[in-house]
């Protein structure tokens, strides 16, 4: 009988002991499972999300026309291609998801809230598959000479060369004739060595009676024929002369806050996909094509019929403009950005904000914009 | 003296009892969690590696390179091609068969030992290219990836 309550005691305390341990062991095992559920779930979301980005057209289905924009028009988002087959991308569309935009952009909280992403946090890139970087060995131009030698350098992501890209440099000069300027343009083909160089010389003299007034050189790199870069080696940033962009048919330029804030006048455009260039304005000079700080003149649109089909990839414009510590002259720029640096999207939403996230799932697909393939990378995490 | 001794005994085995039960919980909770299909989990990836393979063959057949690659046998650019499009962890092996299920490639369109290619948990893609422009000549392309 004496032995009874320790018998009693003994088997509380190992039962307490049983649970304790049940209690500890159970929830970490359990959390284990639930992160990795909460993983998989982060992943159908992130899936979820990239499908209705890269797979639907949204609503409006042409909601990246509109001018002037409204991010609050947007019912739905997608950055399909209207009748399009899988992973072909509007670029009307995809412009609108680069923020400041002069023409209007969607803000990352408003994409999230038509997304239905509340507790989640995402960053988008569409970048080019591989990267081209221009370096510059030499780029002299006078008004008599132009002696220019640029180096390309073709590297997959993971920073190996790509030999044997086809890289083909447009180079698109302006030249002075008193006050008339007139626009050449010569191509150039090669290719990259083993170690992904490719070097574009060109020496030249003006013609007779004629100044040098500026360069611009395009390279257009494919790798198997693979249509996937766009770069753009051009002597003053573009954005000092004006911001370029266009919206279905239309040309839009905008007046960057930047001096100095001399008028400037549209000479031509040069539209540019990645089979051809066609030239397909000459200004006037006139008011009708002038841009300036003035009321009335900040902002230069025209209508362009087929520039919608055409699906240009890039814009270079010939301005009649003054550079700081230069005088008035024709000044080549491309655009609009980042197109000219080979981007589409260089980062949409802040990927820093992952870094305090449980887990981060990232997905990434190829995509078509404008003939050309990029590659869209996503980036889904769960916020605190 | 007895009963109360009986009892006693009695008292212990359904402690020895609750204990063996606790234990069996816990280890088949444990043992349910090695089925747990989870994102990191190979089964899993392979999922992906299949989307990310079918859409890097529709990619280069939506810029009519598919075709090009298999009418004139440019292997050599078809891995170039795959190279580039594929992410750089994931290795890959075309096979090119005709209707009738006849290895046409000559040359290896691969990136990876065949190692590699040896494990379980390979993803496949089946992709059918009809022909070239107007030449009518199907060919079945197997796609296998791997995630290195």
């Amino acid at each position: 009988m004496a032995g009874d309550p320790y018998d009693y005691i003994a088997a509380l305390a190992v039962i307490g002991v049983v649970f304790v341990s049940a209690v500890l062991v159970i929830p970490s095992m359990n959390y284990v499972s639930l992160l990795q559920v909460d993983q998989q779930q982060l992943r159908n979301v992130a899936e979820q999300i990239f499908k209705t980005m890269l797979l639907e057209p949204g609503y409006p289905s042409d909601w990246g026309l509109a001018d002037p924009f409204d991010q609050d028009s947007v019912d739905r988002i997608g950055l399909a291609s209207e009748n399009s087959t899988l992973y072909v991308l509007d670029s009307d569309k995809v412009q609108r998801l680069v923020t400041d935009n002069p023409i209007g952009y969607v803000e990352y909280d408003k994409t999230r809230e038509l997304l239905g992403l509340e507790g989640y946090g995402f960053s988008l890139s569409i970048v080019p598959p591989f990267n081209a970087t221009v370096e510059n060995n030499q780029f002299e131009v006078t008004p008599s000479r132009i002696d220019l030698k640029l180096e390309v350098t073709v590297l997959y992501v993971d920073g190996g060369p790509v030999p044997n890209a086809a890289v083909e440099s447009t180079i698109i000069y302006t030249t002075k004739k008193g006050e008339n300027s007139a626009f050449y343009a010569i191509v150039e083909r090669g290719s990259t060595d083993p170690l992904g160089v490719c070097i574009a010389e060109k020496h030249m003299n003006a013609p007779s009676g004629e100044q040098f007034s500026d360069i611009i050189v395009v390279f257009r790199v494919s790798v198997a024929s693979v249509a996937s870069m766009l770069a753009v080696y051009q002597r003053v940033p573009p954005n000092n002369i004006a911001n370029i962009n266009y919206a279905g048919d239309n040309i839009i330029l905008t007046v960057p806050e930047i001096t100095p804030r001399g008028a400037r006048w549209v000479d031509n455009i040069i539209e540019f996909d990645w089979e051809s260039f066609v030239s397909m304005y000459n200004g006037t000079r006139s008011n009708d094509d002038k841009l300036t700080y003035g009321e009335g003149y900040k902002v230069w649109s025209r209508t362009f019929r087929g520039l919608k089909h055409g699906v240009p990839s890039l814009l270079i414009m010939g301005f009649w403009a003054v550079e700081e510590s230069e005088g008035r002259r024709c000044i080549l720029i491309a655009g609009p950005n980042p197109n000219w640096f080979g981007s589409r999207v260089l980062q949409y939403g802040d990927p820093e904000r992952a870094k305090g996230a449980n887990c981060v799932v990232k997905l990434q697909r190829n995509v078509v914009i404008s003939g050309m393939t990029y590659l869209a990378e996503m980036m889904v995490w769960k916020e605190s | 003296m007895k009963r109360a001794k009986g009892k006693g005994k009695s008292g212990q085995m359904r402690i020895v009892e609750a204990l063996l039960a606790s234990f069996l919980i816990l280890f088949a909770i444990a043992f349910v969690n090695l089925f747990a299909l989870t994102p990191t989990s190979q089964t899993y990836e392979a999922g992906e590696l299949e989307k990310i393979g079918f859409n890097v063959l529709h990619d280069l057949d939506e810029q009519r390179l598919l075709g090009r690659y298999v009418q004139f046998k440019e292997w050599a650019n078809f891995t170039a091609a795959l190279t580039v499009s594929l992410p750089t962890d994931v290795y890959f092996n075309l096979t090119v068969y005709d209707s009738s299920w006849r290895v046409v490639n000559t040359a290896p369109i691969s990136y990876g030992t065949a190692q590699v290619f040896s494990s379980s948990f390979v993803a496949s893609v089946t992709y059918i290219v009809p022909g070239y422009q107007a030449n009518y000549s199907p060919k079945i392309l197997v796609l296998q990836l791997v995630r290195g």
